[in-house]
């Protein structure tokens, strides 16, 4: 995502063991689009899916996990109530992270 | 091609490549009240509104909310037509609307890489997705943290914001997108 639209990094990547990996930057990608439009086009269309099911990972989060009746849950219409917690609940937590870190 | 950019910029599509969308959509008037798109409810196509005004709503607790309204520029429904799932809002038009209507199949067939490799339209709509997802995980952190942080109603949470997140998955503002 970064090649595509550059931002500060919202996680740091670590390899946990020994790992070899194909590193293309935004110039490199600039570079296919002009040599190898189709094959550009092919890894740009794959991202874009990519990002299209991590949206609607969120979309699935509010209803699934805030909303589970929408037409019943919150009492007065207005709010839902968390988990007596004095931290973001588990689930959350950890969508954060896959989210935001893939972000 | 300049034709083409400037019948582009007049109905305002710009910051996405409008070209392949004009030719593959179909342009629709619509009257107000006219629905788009319903809660809960699959569909094939999806919108970029040229003139007019959409309304973006979700029932919550039995009662329809109005969260958003969408304008020249926007795509609407691209998620839900790509991906098969139902829509999480519905959208019906303000007044007078037009729109170019474009279905999953003429989508399919432009982000095909022997058809894509010749616009930028399918770099465009990742651009659009990507920042698309970096607003909602921010908007979506920042509505947990103040609702956990808020005293003396500390925990609880505006389920209308949570919805108007769900709005902006579904209602894309390209115009603002000039690189």
């Amino acid at each position: 995502m970064f090649c595509i639209d550059p931002a500060p990094r919202p996680a740091t990547v670590v390899a946990s063991v020994e790992t070899t990996v194909l590193e293309l930057g935004r110039d490199d990608l600039l570079k296919m689009r002009r040599d190898a439009p189709r094959a550009a086009a092919a890894l740009v269309n794959a991202v874009f899916r990519n990002v299209l099911s991590r949206i609607r990972s969120v979309d699935d989060r509010i209803e699934r996990d805030l909303c589970p009746n929408p037409d019943a849950s919150p009492s007065d219409g207005k709010a839902l109530l968390l988990p007596d917690r004095t931290d973001i609940p588990d689930p959350w937590e950890v969508c954060f992270a896959r989210l935001r870190g893939s972000a | 091609m300049s034709d083409t950019n400037s019948e582009s910029e007049q109905i305002g599509f710009q910051g996405l490549e409008a070209e392949p969308l004009l030719r593959a959509g179909k342009i629709v008037t619509l009257p107000a009240h006219a629905v788009l798109c319903q809660q809960g409810q699959t569909t094939d196509r999806f919108f970029v509104i040229t003139a007019g005004e959409v309304e973006l709503a979700k029932s919550i607790a039995g009662k329809a909310r109005p969260l958003s309204t969408s304008g020249p520029g926007s795509v609407l429904a691209l998620m839900a037509a790509l991906d098969g799932e139902p829509c999480a809002v519905s959208m019906r038009t303000l007044g007078d609307t037009t729109v170019v209507e474009i279905t999953r199949g003429s989508l399919l067939a432009l982000l095909d890489p022997e058809v894509a490799a010749d616009s930028n339209l399918v770099h465009d709509l990742a651009l659009v997705a990507i920042r698309r997802l970096r607003a909602a995980t921010d908007e979506l952190a920042q509505t947990l943290f103040q609702a956990l942080r808020a005293s003396p109603r500390a925990g609880r949470i505006d389920v209308a914001k949570l919805a108007r997140i769900q709005a902006g998955n579904h209602a894309w503002p390209c115009a603002k997108l000039a690189a």
